[in-house]
């Protein structure tokens, strides 16, 4: 039986990836290392992850008692949902702007000279936390509502904060490994 | 029918043949190579079959494994095409494909040990079985480097891949019918199998009848240019930003 399931798991594995493949056209090169772009999506993500005051906001459960002790049911579901949108817009920016990163770190990394394989697999590794939780927190906000997510958005947030810290090392190394070029 | 297909399979061989004398579809030499040896195997089988039928079934597995093998060619052409340009993914690439090996060939040394024992058709066809899956993990890496650096492939090169894995694809999953005739479904895969590589002869066909330009990459003295600049701001910004989250996450 043995001798049936590992090529059949590979086979399928492998012809997924080949459809997956062409289907993304020949995986083109779309993201170009562009200066100015990276410049505007690390200043557009330290805008967003400034505003903790709002996330806090978002959050808060005194508003939904605030609301409930009002009585209206109605407006509990507009608070709701209005909540849902805000959050749920608020974490997919921080998505677009860390997955931005990633591609233009692809970019860098697609061209260098040096590939560093141990601090490729800690940025994926980080890379997949982060999107895990992400696709977490949005799933528990739709099933939930927004006000029993807390904790969540907090380890979303911590994830964002590990992955900074892991491009900081990278962006630490290729300078130490520019000056090394630059000097030969 | 399935001899019908079977000529028609040789006759593509030959076009495709045929087709790599072209100057500039040189530089797939080994894929050009590996189909001619497909080729004289072709008719070399259909030699040995007609007149030493009693040595078929081992001459059939050794030419298997003698094609297996080169087949090991045409993935690091294909390898080196693809990543060629790219030296960083190119060198991250051959770390990953000699662990690979690595630890195939060791599984491979300790099972043979193990089953010492058993006949050489049996051994062979053991080896035959590794020597695909090998080939099959080989381009489950490639296609995940290519996906992931978002390399670029021209459309000569993409039909060449897709045609090979299509042709490992079905030759992975029909192994263990073909080796083992006695399993319920294995005259149907049997039957089966000259038409798959018909589909992999036809779409590297297609793919290689005209010549296409592979595309155009950014030069990597540019990138280091561009990036020089940038990194020191990136630094800054990233440390700032941290610190931001992690008060957010703490409060």
């Amino acid at each position: 039986m043995n001798h049936f399931i590992l090529p059949g798991v590979v086979g399928c594995v492998l012809l997924a990836l080949l459809l997956y493949w062409l289907l993304q056209g020949g995986a083109a090169n779309e993201n170009q290392l562009d200066l100015l772009k990276i410049r505007e999506t690390l200043a557009d993500l330290q805008l967003l992850i400034r505003s903790q005051n709002l996330v806090a906001r978002m959050f808060d459960p005194k508003d939904l008692e605030f609301v409930r002790a009002e009585g209206d049911p109605v407006l509990v579901r507009l608070l709701n949902r209005e909540r849902k949108a805000a959050i749920v817009g608020w974490m997919r920016r921080m998505r677009l702007q860390v997955s931005a990163l990633m591609a233009y770190r692809i970019s860098y990394a697609r061209g260098t000279k040096k590939l560093r394989p141990t601090m490729e697999l800690r940025l994926t590794l980080e890379y997949v936390t982060f999107l895990m939780t992400y696709y977490a927190l949005i799933f528990l906000v739709w099933l939930w509502g927004p006000f029993h997510a807390r904790r969540l958005v907090g380890s979303a947030i911590k994830s964002v904060g590990l992955f900074c810290g892991v491009f900081e090392d990278f962006v630490s190394s290729s300078v130490m490994a520019n000056k090394q070029l630059s000097e030969m | 029918m399935g001899q019908f297909i079977w000529w028609i399979c040789i006759l593509l061989e030959v076009v495709i043949v045929s087709l790599g004398r072209r100057r500039r579809f040189q530089r797939f030499a080994i894929f050009y190579g590996y189909i001619l040896c497909i080729l004289a195997s072709d008719f070399s089988r259909m030699y040995v079959y007609r007149w030493h039928l009693s040595v078929y079934g081992r001459f059939y597995w050794i030419s298997e494994i003698v094609l297996a093998i080169l087949g090991y060619g045409l993935i690091a052409e294909i390898y080196s095409q693809a990543l060629g340009r790219y030296p960083g993914v190119s060198q991250f690439a051959r770390i990953s494909l000699a662990a690979i090996l690595g630890l195939i060939a060791m599984k491979v040394t300790l099972d043979l040990f193990e089953n010492a024992n058993l006949s050489f058709a049996s051994l062979v066809v053991e080896l035959e079985r590794y020597l695909r899956l090998t080939q099959a993990g080989l381009l489950v890496l490639f296609l995940f480097l290519l996906l992931y650096y978002k390399i670029p492939v021209g459309r000569n090169l993409r039909g060449l891949v897709t045609g090979y894995v299509f042709f490992i694809v079905s030759s992975v999953i029909s192994f263990p019918f073909i080796s083992d005739p006695g399993i319920g479904l294995a005259h149907l895969v049997r039957k089966m199998e000259p038409t798959f590589y018909l589909i992999s002869l036809l779409i590297w066909l297609i793919s290689l009848w005209t010549y296409y330009p592979e595309p155009q990459t950014e030069s990597s003295n540019e990138i280091l240019k561009d990036y020089g600049q940038l990194v020191q701001e990136t630094v800054l910004l990233l440390h700032r930003a941290r610190a931001y989250l992690l008060k957010v996450a703490g409060s």
